[in-house]
């Protein structure tokens, strides 16, 4: 650094990692720890943990409109304003709509987090496992392609990941759900166990527990070898914690990867392909554009790990084109791009709950109960397919009167009298990857970086309107035998990409003619290509996948190297 | 561990931003005491603004609108939050409101005692159909609002009387709501 030594040998390491989100992080990780030279490439911003959350410790009162984002910024940013992260605390780790332009031939809300660490410092947190009720899928349902791997496939590199990330969690012994590494449950509510109660009685085979999180309840000996700590509930996580106590790159992987030496961290670098050698028959290295200065600079490695986030993967591969691969890089399927999918987060379920009139809650919880998914698990029992897992709240709080003014009002905002508990959930349905959900480049819109716009196509089919009035339906019977009233539901209609789930794109799968990449997430027709976030996704259950990708990434970053010290690749 | 949390919170507390409110002091007629970027407010109807807030959330033997900085919340709000149409119509309804205090007490609604802007609030409030244009009824119903939202997330009303913890350490799923102090549960 600044003696701008721009000899190939400077620009050559043993591995590059594209992305430095959840599993970027991941993969920068473990191929560090195993003595790889590994360059992560980040498009955004550095941003260092503890010292680069500026609102992290400010009060509500600190924040000029109290959280709320001016209305110019709103109009400038329909898409980043319709996500709930959005706001005064965290607006600045959210890319805004003029950063990043991608046509939408369907609306899609693309949300996105250009910094180190990506999207993990801004993450829902929840960390539930896929069991083979998942992963076999595909294959009973007759949909995209069966996946190349099963859960005792992933199993001993969740627990890897977990024990590492930190997770707490019941062992609840649900099929669905497997058990994990957990680090003890915070607690539930009294609705929410009275709830968990009704349910179990009521069903035999619906469970309400305790949401797994990524939150460091008891920190172990390896999270305080992280510098972390224990979570204060705070669950002020999207600012950045100072604790370090949920798991993000920022405070867990990265400087991790940052102690071994063996990380070369370049932010600002926007990776326009992947560069393929004709001759070698492998991939040789990637083109970067420098964010800010636009130059071209060219960087080398014997294998290279794409976790820029699961659609900007797939936009580069698409845009590394070669003679030997003129439709992108391994994409002699015609595949690359397509079986996009998404979680349906459409729905909501809310009502009141009379009873437990005598007790409360007292602070936040970063957390909260959750729904495994229920139908169609054993056998197909509706007229769609697969089903959803919903979350679960149930929490109380004083009631407001702003009625009157003067002193009248001011007695009514001082006052001290409970409302009733409020009860809420939300769907978070499995959506079916299709050939006519599919990512493209433009043909004539570019970036500033000279790179093809991202085109989105993709929509709800009718399998997910019949699942959201399932949902709603099912949900409002099991509030109902509860005793929950005032029962209400709502479908938001919003367009995918809200639930910040999208997958696919670059799937994996046992045959190169049917997907992108085999069951090391290695790409089938150029080796030394890995990807191991969202793209690689077959199919998408319903759990939320980051913790799949954690468990993904270490896993075929074992693998690579056991090949390339095999000398296999 | 203590120490870890301890370091922690002192790395932060280097960095913390916080997000100064500077009290207005010396109103001077012509010039208004907080920033604008949209709304054209002399000091007078800034004034104004100051004490149809205070008159919604007086002192008592607590603080009120005024001590909580509550008035330039509702400004900054107004400027930052509302389009100009709105924004447009606050002014107006604002300007029509001192009138009505002209014609009811022969002085503007600043130089009229607390009681007169009690009474002259509660009688718009409590008749809002009759003699009140649109546009002082959006005026108060935005200066309700506002006053409202920004009193009960200052400083005071969350330190005082429902308590915002910072860093709340546990969360408790279930208590009897007897054993919270008389400050209720944390939030």
């Amino acid at each position: 650094m600044g003696n701008n030594n721009d000899t190939i040998k400077n620009r050559t390491f043993d591995a590059i990692v594209i992305g430095s989100g959840i599993s970027g992080g991941w993969a920068a990780k473990e191929l560090t720890e195993k003595g790889l030279k590994t360059l992560v490439l980040e498009r955004g911003r550095d941003v260092k943990h503890l010292v680069d959350y500026p609102t992290t410790n400010m009060n509500p009162w600190e924040f000029e409109h109290r959280g709320q984002m001016p209305l110019e910024v709103q109009k400038e940013n329909p898409i980043a304003s319709r996500c709930y992260i959005f706001k005064e605390d965290a607006a600045h780790f959210v890319v805004k709509d003029n950063e990043h332009p991608y046509v939408q031939e369907k609306p899609f809300d693309w949300i996105r987090g250009y910094q180190v660490g990506g999207k993990s410092l801004l993450w829902a947190r929840q960390t539930q496992r896929w069991s083979d009720f998942d992963f076999e899928g595909p294959a009973r349902d007759g949909f995209a392609v069966d996946w190349p791997i099963r859960y005792k496939d992933i199993a001993p590199w969740y627990s890897y990941v977990e024990k590492f990330a930190g997770i707490s969690g019941n062992k609840d012994g649900i099929p669905t759900l497997p058990d994990g590494e957990f680090l003890p449950a915070l607690e539930l509510s009294c609705v929410e166990n009275y709830f968990k109660e009704t349910v179990s009685k009521n069903y035999n085979d619906r469970h309400v527990i305790y949401a797994r999180c990524a939150h460091i309840t008891e920190p172990q000996p390896i999270h305080m070898e992280q510098g972390r700590a224990q979570c204060q509930n705070r669950s002020l996580c999207q600012r950045g914690c100072p604790f370090g106590g949920y798991f993000s790159s920022n405070a867990t992987t990265i400087p991790w990867a940052q102690k071994t030496g063996n990380m070369t961290l370049r932010p600002d670098s926007v990776v326009h392909s992947i560069i393929y050698d004709e001759s070698k028959k492998r991939a040789t290295g990637v083109r970067v554009i420098d964010a800010k200065t636009k130059d071209v600079i060219e960087y080398y490695a014997k294998i290279i790990f794409v976790n820029a986030a699961a659609f900007n993967t797939t936009l580069i591969l698409l845009n590394s084109t070669s003679n030997r691969f003129p439709n992108g890089l391994g994409n002699d399927s015609g595949l690359l791009g397509k079986y996009a999918a998404f979680h349906n987060y459409r729905a909501r379920v809310s009502g009141e709950y009379d009873g437990f009139a005598d007790k409360t809650t007292d602070g936040r919880r970063p957390t909260s109960a959750y729904i495994p998914r229920f139908r169609n698990v054993y056998k197909q029992e509706t007229d769609f397919l697969r089903g959803y897992a919903s979350g679960f709240s149930a929490g109380r709080s004083l009631k407001t009167n702003s009625e009157g003014f003067g002193r009248d009002l001011k007695k009514n905002l001082q006052a001290k009298d409970w409302g009733p508990w409020y009860v809420g959930s939300h769907m978070m349905g499995e959506t079916i990857p299709k050939e006519t959900n599919y990512l493209s480049l433009d043909k004539s819109k570019k970036d500033e970086w000279d790179i093809p716009l991202l085109n989105i196509s993709i929509s709800y089919d009718d399998n997910d309107e019949k699942m959201v009035k399932d949902y709603i339906s099912q949900l409002t019977e099991m509030f109902t035998k509860a005793g929950f009233t005032n029962i209400k539901s709502n479908d938001s209609k919003q367009a995918p990409g809200l639930d910040i789930h999208e997958m696919g794109g670059a799937r994996m799968g046992k045959d190169p003619n049917t997907s992108l990449l085999n069951q090391w997430n290695q790409m089938h027709l150029c080796k030394n290509v890995f990807v191991t976030d969202g793209a690689c996704m077959t199919s998408t259950s319903t759990q939320n996948p980051s913790l799949t990708y954690m468990a993904l990434t270490a896993r075929a970053a074992d693998y690579a190297v056991s090949e390339m010290k095999k000398g296999q690749l | 561990m203590k120490i870890t949390r301890r370091a922690a919170l002192r790395q932060c507390l280097i960095i913390t931003v916080g997000a100064a409110l500077i009290p207005s002091c010396m109103q001077d007629k012509s010039k208004p005491a907080i920033a604008l970027k949209h709304l054209k407010l002399d000091g007078d109807e800034e004034k104004l603004v100051t004490e149809v807030c205070e008159t919604i959330i007086p002192a008592t033997d607590t603080p009120g609108a005024k001590d909580t900085f509550t008035h330039l919340f509702v400004l900054r709000m107004v400027d930052d939050m509302y389009p100009k149409e709105e924004q447009d119509q606050f002014v107006k309804g604002m300007k029509e409101f001192d009138k009505l205090s002209e014609k009811k007490y022969d002085k503007s609604f600043v130089e009229a005692s607390p009681a007169q802007r009690e009474e002259l609030l509660a009688n718009i409030i409590n008749n809002d159909t009759n003699d009140v244009s649109a546009d002082v009824a959006a005026f108060l119903k935005t200066m309700k609002k506002l006053t409202v939202q920004g009193y009960m997330s200052s400083k005071y009303y969350l330190s005082n009387v429902r308590v915002y913890k910072l860093v709340p350490g546990k969360f408790y799923g279930c208590i009897p709501v007897t054993s919270l102090s008389e400050k209720g549960p944390s939030i």
